[in-house]
Order: structure tokens, then C-alpha cells, then sequence
């Protein structure tokens, strides 16, 4: 397993604070509070494997300590050792004689366990015992962060907020979570409200680094503060494979496509145990249009670390593309087992079934799925949408496009609205209904111009896809040429080159000689 | 009447502040009278001065004073047909006799204290020692006021010292069970136990000799209650939480950095894609 540790302070000192508790550990092995303290360190080195043993033998000396017994589980926990650290649970919960705290510790028992609707229940059951307890709120918006679920997030983020405005975590998870519905205003509130607080934090550096490069700020005075960005990103955690991709897609987006590639491939040689080095490097040749060196990278990453659902997303797209299905096939079983919970897992895998093995029903059904897991979240309606749409079942795609429609903020979700009344229009085209179509894509084009702001070379793809449903050919070669010299990239970018291509032909054509 | 330890104890509880009352000069041509009409007379001429050394002597205790100024005067009435010859400066006789009273009620605490001085000799859960000793209601008072200070102050002892004493004291464990729960040598246990039984016998002395300050006022509201009851049900046995098996309350709070330390999964680049899920 491979972690990289994102420490609230810096280090100092710490082989000598480690010699010194060591000898003293040596010397009085009976105590328990130097004992404690060693564990501390080593954890917060990353030692985890003797820091379970100093928490354990500080346990035996002073059993009461329950605080002790939850970092001993979440530790385990983190290293994927359920069985050991529902056992650490379970005994801190026998020691336990606060009801809330006792909802609590069952809430953790039931993560590890996978149980993420128990867990929700148990901390729910805490937080009405004990709202003022932040750590409550954080718990279950954690887990339904963890399940997909922006909108419960958002609830108990929101409750931690009211309870110290101040809180990071909380305003960086709220910031994720309103992302996750669309709400770009109130998310960037959250971020700049981050950034004003705690500037340098790990967490917000890297959404602030996300949002500058989807404005495309990477040159004159702005990709100047970007670069210093990147810099406090990269002496802050030199090892993060993170920090790495930031510097990559910083270039791409600049247009150096190779030094942006080559970055990410130094680090994925450096760090050859490392997923995440490997799943940037598949993603950024993935986007620099190397499918095939971008689905032997994934499938490395997939190697080092198959918990993670991020990268099997990536290899249902890498792999699709590259024509490797029959590596594909295994992996869709798996992800469904896997993340049961997440409803764009049920969304891709739906996806796959219907566009790569044309699989209709089975692909439609999966997909439908994540629509029972959030049926008030937008996106899980448009993806379902779109399989049905690529399954031509255009009535229901229809409906299920305009459901997830009503599901959107007032004010935002750009990201999601526009695609979706690309496919709106396009469902309404195949029906044979020119006047709704025309106003879906109108709709569309009106939406792109908000996106814009946010991340304009994808708002530029979709208004030029949305002006050649509307039979503007002119403007949607404008569009898409924005979008590529914008730095849009592959998959998409070799789409609107060949629609390019046609587009410009049908011109010349439909041009006076 | 004479108060009894309980009632002393219990009163001894309210502090007030003496005064400082005006001496009167008697002359001494006087003093030649033999008759108990002088006594009285000399009794309410040196009244005020002599209860304001009485009060001083109590340490300022005001019913304990009261009740000590009145035994005195009975005593100094039925010793002066014996001594009133012999009495040259009857405000001194009269104030040492009093100050005599004072220093034998006081020695008398002590040694109630020390009688109690033996913790095995208390049982923490019902306090049958201390309550075997004490009949008359007041001593009813005094013994749940008793329960009330030895909790406040076994709760004000530091909780490596509090968690050895009650388990050892409270729930009647062997040294070698506690040194197993709470995972110290059996040295370290007996080392600890007798830490607390010094520096509460140290506080029980006081408090029986009345030189504790401690007003049930300011005690937490769990240990008022316990007080409380004396009154609407005075035979009730108050069950004390220490005689359930030892808790970890203090030690409850959820450590907020555990709970944000969390892998951090992949995040979805959502700025590198034309959609939410990258799709198009």
C-alpha cells in the first residue's frame, strides 16, 4: 500500500523525538503516556505497521483510553484491515457508555463493514444525541460523500459550518459536494472562503489550482500566480503524485503537451509503487490522445490498487476507446461488487454494456440503478439519460433528461446542465421534434455562455455542438476551433476535429463557387 | 444542650465573619460581692466581649459559638460560689474558662477525626462506619453531608490517583485485579492508593475539625442532590455511581483529528472533462 501523508504541521526533529521516546519507552515500559506518544509520531511518519503495535501495547497498559482505540481502528481501517479494526471498534465500543459516542464508534464498525446505510443511520442517531458535536457531522457527511450522495454531504457539512464557520475540512468537503450539484457559485464562496483562512492548506490548494487551470489561467500575470501555486504545492508534499499533476495539466493547458506528459511520466518512474503516479500519467496520455500507453498505465495503476473507483472509471473510458474490451469485460463484474454504492458506477458500467458490448437491457437496467441510489441528484439522472439515449430509447431518455432537469440549482450547474440539453435537443431531433429540439439547443447555447467562466474550452465544445444541431454551421466551426485552441482535450478534441472536417466541407459546399 | 459532632460538623460548614464588639471597664470595688446577682450582673456587663472571643475561638462560627457561649455560662455559674473568692479580674477568669471549652470541643473533633482516620474501616458505597456512629437526626444531616464532601474531594483527586482509590476503596478490588484493569504494577496501584488516602485523610481532618472552608454550595449539582436527599428520604441508601464498574467519561470526547484523517480517494478532474462524468 502506498499513502502519501498530508500533515496539519510541519515535522520537526522527528528522528530525534523518535530516539529519544524510543529509549525512553525502553527504559520505563510500564508507562503508557510516552508510549502514546511514540505511536503519534510514527503514525504521523507514516510507520504505520509500529504504530499499530506502540497503540496496541499503549491499549494493554491503560485499556480505558477509548480515543487510543479509534486511531488504532482508523488506522486499520486506512490499511484495508476491516476485520482487525472492527475489533478495535468493537471493544472501544464496549468501554463506551456515552450513547452518542456509542452511535458513533457503531457508525465506524459499519463503514468497515461496507454498510454505509447503517452508518448513515448510526451517526444520524449521534448527531440528534449530540448536534453540537462536530465530530458527528463530519462522520456522516464523510460517508455520504463516500456513497456519492453530494446532497447529504452537503447537509451535515453545513451543520459543521454552523458550528465553526471556520472549519477547513468542512469547507473543503462542502466546496466538493456543491461541486457535485452543480452550485458553482456557493462552491467557489467556499473555496475563497478556504483560501482566506488557510491559504496553503494541501486540500485547497489543489481545488484552487483545479478551478485556475479549468479558467485556463496559465499565462501573462495570472499563469504567473498559477506557477507559484504550483510551487507552494510541490515544496509543500514533493512526493505527492498530486502536486505532479497540477505541474502537468498546467502545461497542457499552456500547450506543452509533451513537457506537461513528461512530468508525469518522470514521477510514475520515480515512484514506481505509486497509483496515483501511474493513474495522472494514464489519464494525462489519455488526454493527449495515447490510448493504448494510457490504457498500460491505468491498468498499472489498477495493479497497485484496485479500491479505487476513479480508476476504473478511467479504464472503462481508456480502454472503450483503445479497442481493448476483452480486458474491459472482467472489470465491469468487479466495479459493480465493488462500489454498489456509487451511482455513477452503475451509470459507467450501464454505459459500457450499451455503447461497447451492446448490451441494451442489461446496460439500461444497470444504469437505472443509480437513479434508485440518488434519485434527487441531477447528474445520476442525466447519465441515465444518456445510456437510454445511446440505447436509442429517445422517449425515455427524454424523461429521464427533464427529470434530473428539475433536480438542478437555481442559480449554476452548468457543467451538467449544458451537456444535457445537448442530448435533450438531440433525443428531441431523433423523435422527429424540430421545435423542442431548436429550444434545447438554444437553451444550450444561452447556458455555454455562463460555463464559460467556469471552463470555457468545454463550454466552447458544447456550444459548438449545440450550433450544428441548430444548423449554424459557421458558428459552430468557431466554437469548436475555440475549443481546441483552448487546449480541449482527447477523447473530445478528436471528435470535434473530424466534425471539424465535415463541417468545413458541408461549407465549402453550401459556399458560392 | 450540647451539640453534637454531626451537627458541629454540619454547621461548622457556614463561615461567617466575627465582629469586633466594644469592652466594657467594671470597677473593682465590686468584686468583693459574693451573691449570684452579681455574677449576673458581671455576666451581661462583660457579654459582648466575651462572646467575641468565643466567636474568634470557634473560627468565627457563629452556631458553634452560640452553643459553646451557652454551655460556658452554665459552667461559670455553677463554678463560682467555688471560685468567686479567689477571683481578683473576673473577665479574665471568665474568658479563660471559655477559651478552655473552646480548645476541649475542638480537641474532641480531632479525635473524631482520627477515629475515621482508618480508610478500610469506610465503606465508600454506604458509608456503614461513619453512619453507625451517628444516631440523632442531626447525625443523619452530618453523615450525607460527609457522603457529599468525601465525593467532592475523591472527584478532585488527579484521575490517576481517583481511578486506583475508587476501584480499590469504592468497588472493593483486590490490588492485583486493579493493576490489571487499569494495566500498572501492583507496586504502582498500592503507590497510588495510598497517594489519595493521605491527601484525603488530610482533607477529612480538616473538615471534622472544621477548618474545612468547602460549602456545599459550591459543590457540582450531582453531589448537591446527594445532599438534598436527606430530606425527603432520609432512610433511602443513596447508591453512588462509583459502585458501577469504572467508566471512561472523561475520556469520551472523539479526538476530532482522527476523524478527518481519511484516505483520500482519486478526485475526478472535473476541469479536464466535458461533463461531470467526462462524457459526451
Amino acid at each position: 500500500m502506498n499513502v502519501h501523508l498530508v500533515l496539519d504541521e510541519k515535522p520537526n526533529r522527528q528522528d530525534q523525538k523518535l530516539k529519544t521516546l524510543s529509549k525512553y519507552v525502553q527504559k520505563y515500559p510500564q508507562g503508557w503516556k510516552k508510549r502514546l506518544e511514540l505511536a503519534d509520531l510514527l503514525s504521523g511518519m507514516g510507520n504505520w505497521q509500529q504504530a499499530i503495535a506502540e497503540y496496541r501495547q499503549v491499549i494493554e497498559r491503560s485499556p480505558q483510553l477509548i480515543n487510543v482505540r479509534l486511531q488504532l481502528g482508523k488506522i486499520l481501517q486506512m490499511m484495508k484491515r476491516e476485520a482487525e479494526a472492527i475489533e478495535v471498534y468493537g471493544s472501544a465500543l464496549a468501554l463506551s457508555c456515552n450513547q452518542g459516542t456509542q452511535h458513533h464508534i457503531s457508525g465506524l464498525i459499519a463503514v468497515c463493514k461496507g454498510d454505509s446505510h447503517k452508518a448513515i443511520a448510526d451517526f444520524n442517531a449521534a448527531t440528534e444525541l449530540e448536534p453540537d458535536k462536530i465530530v458527528h457531522w463530519l462522520a456522516l457527511g464523510q460517508v455520504q460523500k463516500s456513497r456519492e450522495n453530494p446532497i447529504g454531504a452537503l447537509r451535515a457539512f453545513s451543520q459543521v459550518l454552523s458550528l465553526n464557520p471556520d472549519d477547513i475540512v468542512a469547507l473543503i468537503h462542502s466546496y466538493d459536494a456543491l461541486m457535485g450539484v452543480g452550485d458553482f457559485q456557493a462552491a467557489r464562496e467556499k473555496l475563497n472562503r478556504a483560501i482566506a483562512l488557510a491559504p496553503d492548506d494541501f486540500g485547497v490548494l489543489q481545488r484552487q489550482l483545479d478551478q485556475r487551470c479549468g479558467m485556463r489561467l496559465v499565462s501573462g500575470e495570472e499563469g504567473k500566480q498559477t506557477k507559484k501555486l504550483i510551487g507552494s504545492l510541490l515544496r509543500q508534499a514533493p512526493h505527492a503524485a498530486e502536486a505532479y499533476k497540477s505541474l502537468a495539466y498546467y502545461h497542457l493547458y499552456r500547450g506543452d503537451w509533451a513537457q506537461g506528459v513528461g512530468v508525469l511520466a518522470e514521477f510514475a518512474e520515480q515512484h514506481p509503487n505509486n497509483p496515483s503516479g501511474w493513474y495522472y500519467y494514464g489519464q494525462c496520455l489519455f488526454h493527449t490522445g495515447e490510448y493504448q500507453a494510457a490504457g498500460q498505465m491505468m491498468l498499472k495503476a489498477y495493479g497497485l490498487y484496485p479500491n479505487d473507483c476513479e480508476i476504473y472509471r478511467a479504464l472503462c473510458k481508456i480502454l472503450h476507446v483503445a479497442g481493448r474490451l476483452e480486458e474491459l469485460q472482467p472489470l465491469l463484474e468487479e466495479m459493480l461488487k465493488r462500489f454498489p454504492e456509487r451511482w455513477s458506477v452503475w451509470a459507467t458500467v450501464g454505459r459500457v454494456l450499451v455503447e461497447s458490448f451492446q448490451e441494451i437491457e442489461r446496460g439500461c437496467s444497470v444504469s437505472a440503478k443509480g437513479i434508485e441510489l440518488q434519485p434527487e441528484l441531477a447528474d445520476a439522472w442525466f447519465g441515465h439519460g444518456r445510456v437510454l439515449a445511446l440505447a436509442l430509447k429517445h422517449q425515455e431518455a427524454i424523461a429521464a433528461l427533464e427529470t434530473g432537469w428539475q433536480f438542478l440549482p437555481v442559480a449554476g450547474g452548468y457543467l451538467q446542465s449544458v451537456p444535457a440539453a445537448v442530448w435533450l435537443g438531440e433525443s428531441y431531433r431523433s423523435l422527429g421534434n424540430d421545435a423542442l429540439s431548436r429550444r434545447w439547443w438554444e437553451e444550450a447555447c444561452g447556458r455555454s455562455q455562463e460555463l464559460k467562466s467556469l471552463n470555457s474550452a468545454t463550454a466552447d465544445y458544447w456550444q459548438g455542438r449545440a450550433l450544428e444541431g441548430l444548423g449554424d454551421t459557421f458558428g459552430a466551426i468557431a466554437a469548436y476551433r475555440n475549443a481546441l485552441n483552448l487546449q480541449l482535450f482527447y477523447p473530445t478534441r478528436g471528435e470535434v476535429k473530424e466534425a471539424l472536417t465535415r463541417l468545413q466541407a458541408a461549407g465549402r459546399k453550401n459556399s458560392p463557387a | 444542650m450540647q451539640a453534637n459532632f454531626g451537627q458541629k460538623a454540619f454547621i461548622s460548614l457556614v463561615s461567617l465573619k466575627s465582629e469586633n464588639l466594644p469592652i466594657k471597664e467594671i470597677p473593682s470595688q465590686d468584686l468583693s460581692l459574693s451573691d449570684y446577682t452579681y455574677f449576673w450582673q458581671l455576666w451581661e456587663q462583660y457579654r459582648d466581649y466575651l462572646y467575641s472571643r468565643c466567636l474568634q475561638w470557634m473560627g468565627g462560627n457563629r452556631h458553634d459559638a452560640e452553643d459553646l457561649f451557652s454551655r460556658a455560662m452554665l459552667k461559670a455559674w455553677n463554678q463560682w460560689p467555688d471560685y468567686k473568692s479567689r477571683i481578683t479580674k473576673p473577665r479574665a477568669w471568665l474568658s479563660r474558662l471559655i477559651q478552655n471549652l473552646c480548645m476541649d470541643l475542638h480537641r474532641e473533633r480531632k479525635r473524631e477525626a482520627q477515629r475515621i482516620k482508618n480508610f478500610e474501616d469506610i465503606q465508600f458505597a454506604d458509608y456503614a462506619v461513619v453512619t453507625s456512629r451517628l444516631e440523632s437526626p442531626e447525625s443523619e444531616i452530618f453523615s450525607h453531608e460527609l457522603r457529599a464532601y468525601l465525593h467532592h474531594k475523591i472527584e478532585s483527586l488527579p484521575t490517576r490517583l481517583r481511578q486506583s482509590f475508587i476501584l480499590r476503596y469504592c468497588q472493593d478490588k483486590s490490588y492485583r485485579d486493579i493493576a490489571k484493569e487499569l494495566a500498572l504494577s501492583e507496586d504502582n496501584v498500592y503507590k497510588r492508593v495510598q497517594q489519595a488516602r493521605t491527601i484525603l485523610q488530610k482533607q477529612l481532618s480538616k473538615y471534622l475539625a472544621g477548618e474545612d472552608d468547602t460549602s456545599l454550595d459550591s459543590l457540582p449539582p450531582r453531589l448537591r442532590l446527594v445532599v438534598s436527599m436527606v430530606e425527603s428520604k432520609p432512610d433511602q441508601k443513596v447508591i453512588s455511581d462509583w459502585e458501577v464498574p469504572m467508566t471512561t467519561r472523561s475520556m469520551e470526547e472523539i479526538n476530532y483529528k482522527v476523524t478527518v484523517t481519511c484516505l483520500e480517494n482519486l478526485q475526478h478532474t472535473w476541469y479536464s472533462s466535458p461533463s461531470p462524468l467526462g462524457w459526451t
